[in-house]
């Protein structure tokens, strides 16, 4: 044990003493650490937000979307869903893209023209204002409740109430403004589903939510669903039923795979700093050759001499993992204030990384270590 | 205490052949004080590696305290050369980057002695050199002299029986040589038994008993020698 601190405490030291070569050869160690834990952080919190945003509609829900164009189905084929008693509500839905304007300023978006069922069905709260109600949809009204970058570059506000823009040549009156969501319903327009019917000159709706009594109840909501569409279609091939939580596994799966890849080149790149790290060792093995000498010959072992080197690579690796983790941190913290969003450090990279750099140290310090234990004193001694 | 029967040791220098040992014996005493003298190249160094563990000979026996040393294995080795043996080499052969206390103390920690005791037994190796004062002091910040005074310093730390020094005053002034010389009558007056190998015949003459080499071989006179 003394002669581990010892040996420690000697390559602590002579790291510290050639200073600008330690950081040089931690280098490759740093930059490995820093890629593959800033990348695999990134992935994670990239696909934790996709999945929150999938989420929060609730793994209740299903899709559903008409895929022939000749099929024409209106709103009350969809709503006749509601009679299963695994399914607690349809929302129909008709997406128009459009471009808003307001005074000389024009920005494009998703006009989605809903019942008023759909705000809760798709888990969409109001930040202010009310919702589109039954008796918008009765009067066709040219109301709408905005999301909230919509209100952003229409009005450079969001106290918006009241407000009017004119989208497809009708002007339309802001009742509500959507929470926040940082998804792509900021960029939403919600009009009333029989005013889009008006504008987009056709009843005919190709979407819907359907949403489950139950999160037990989704797979017979799916298979209602699918029964009831073939029945209003004529044809499987006609439509398509997406399951939300399949979604969500599907992407976590995709995300996984892609988190694991991009740790995986980065651990190349750690693999190249191993090298830099035998490189160094094998120049500082041949420079010490005296010292390795004198140590022999007042009685060092070899296993002594292989021990000093042995941990000064680990040193240098475990070290420079350490300042990568640093580095790491502190780079997330900067992009997450350029990119605007929650980056949490991915604990589980960090650790692997760091038992990586161990890894490293090790195997590519032993080679240099038993290339110095094996010097014979002599020889040691006499090349100077 | 050091008994070497018939030793060879042969080098090959590209094409030629050295025999650096061309059956060498010699027998040194407990407590016995022997300068080793000759030319440079008539193979002292060589005889003082093999005394010193640091090389094998190709053939002759070597016994150490009591110990055949052909039996011994690397790491027995390891454990005669910080035991028994102290090294006082030419070039003082001190580590740079350590201070003198920790110089001293190195071949305490291969015996593995606790750090408090090895301390103390440093600092006193230190101060009966002289150099109690300069303990933090790195090898190059100390002269010529004291560093070699280091050096026996770190062979009296280890409790070594035999001090094997190699041209000790080689890179002195004489004045420091003296000094040095000094010090190594007074460890032989303390029961250390002393090789010293020198091509300087002032320094041999102090010694008990002085043995000369030529070409490999031992000579009990300068004029068996023939180097007169």
């Amino acid at each position: 044990m003394t002669m581990f601190l010892n040996s420690l405490r000697l390559a602590v030291r002579s790291t510290l003493a050639n200073k600008m070569r330690s950081f040089l050869t931690m280098l490759g160690i740093i930059i490995g650490v820093m890629s593959v834990v800033v990348l695999v952080s990134i992935a994670q919190s990239t696909t934790s937000s996709i999945s929150s945003a999938i989420a929060s509609m609730g793994s209740d829900l299903l899709t559903v979307s008409v895929t022939d164009e000749d099929v024409e189905l209106d709103a009350d084929d969809y709503l006749s869903l509601e009679d299963y008693d695994s399914i607690s509500g349809v929302a129909p839905y008709l997406t128009i893209s459009s471009t808003a304007r307001s005074g000389s300023t024009y920005t494009s978006v998703s006009a989605i023209g809903v019942t008023s069922e759909y705000m809760d069905i798709a888990g969409l709260d109001l930040e202010s204002g009310r919702a589109i109600v039954a008796s918008d949809l009765e009067w066709r009204t040219y109301t709408a409740v905005i999301g909230s970058e919509v209100a952003g570059s229409l009005f450079e506000s969001f106290d918006v109430l009241g407000n009017t823009f004119t989208m497809s040549g009708h002007t339309f009156t802001i009742i509500g403004l959507l929470t926040d969501t940082d998804s792509s319903t900021d960029s939403e327009i919600l009009i009333p589903l029989t005013t889009a019917q008006r504008i987009s000159d056709s009843t005919a709706i190709s979407t819907a939510y359907v949403e489950a009594a139950s999160t037990n109840d989704v797979d017979m909501a799916q298979a209602l669903t699918e029964y009831q569409m073939l029945l209003l279609t004529g044809d499987e091939d006609y439509y398509t039923v997406y399951n939300m939580s399949e979604l969500l596994s599907t992407m976590d799966d995709v995300m996984s795979t892609l988190s694991l890849m991009l740790g995986g080149i980065a651990a190349i790149s750690l693999l190249v700093g191993g090298i830099g790290i035998m490189n160094i060792m094998l120049v500082s093995v041949a420079e010490r050759t005296r010292e390795i000498g004198i140590r022999k010959a007042i009685g060092a072992r070899r296993s002594h001499i292989m021990m000093q080197f042995l941990i000064e690579a680990c040193v240098l690796s475990i070290l420079g993992g350490l300042i990568g983790l640093g580095l790491s941190a502190l780079g997330l913290r900067i992009f997450e204030m350029v990119a605007d969003m929650t980056i949490s450090l991915e604990w589980r990279a960090a650790v692997a990384a760091l038992l990586f750099c161990v890894i490293i140290g090790v195997t590519f310090g032993s080679y240099p270590a038993a290339k110095a234990s094996k010097m014979t004193p002599i020889d040691a001694l006499q090349r100077n | 205490m050091l008994r070497l029967e018939h030793i060879f040791k042969t080098y090959f220098v590209g094409d030629e052949t050295v025999h650096a040992l061309d059956d060498a014996s010699l027998h040194v005493l407990p407590k016995e004080f022997v300068a080793i003298c000759g030319p440079s190249g008539s193979g002292k160094t060589t005889l003082m590696n093999v005394m010193g563990c640091l090389d094998t000979p190709d053939s002759g026996s070597y016994i150490l305290d009591g110990v055949n040393i052909a039996d011994c294995t690397d790491k027995e080795l390891s454990l005669i050369r910080s035991e028994k043996i102290g090294f006082v080499f030419q070039q003082f052969n001190l580590l740079d980057s350590m201070s003198a206390l920790e110089n001293v103390e190195l071949p305490l920690i291969y015996q593995k002695i606790t750090q408090k005791e090895r301390i103390e037994r440093a600092k006193d190796a230190l101060s009966q050199v002289g150099l109690g004062n300069r303990l933090q002091h790195r090898p190059s910040q100390l002269s010529g002299g004291q560093q070699q005074r280091v050096a026996i310093a770190r062979a009296l730390a280890s409790d070594a029986r035999v001090i094997l020094a190699d041209e000790p005053t080689g890179n002195l002034d004489s004045r420091s040589g003296n000094d040095i010389m000094r010090l190594i009558q007074k460890l032989s007056d303390q029961q250390h038994t002393i090789v010293l190998i020198t091509h300087n015949d002032e320094v041999a003459r102090q010694a008990q008993r002085t043995v000369y080499v030529r070409d490999g071989r031992l000579y009990n006179t300068l004029e068996e020698a023939g180097i007169a």
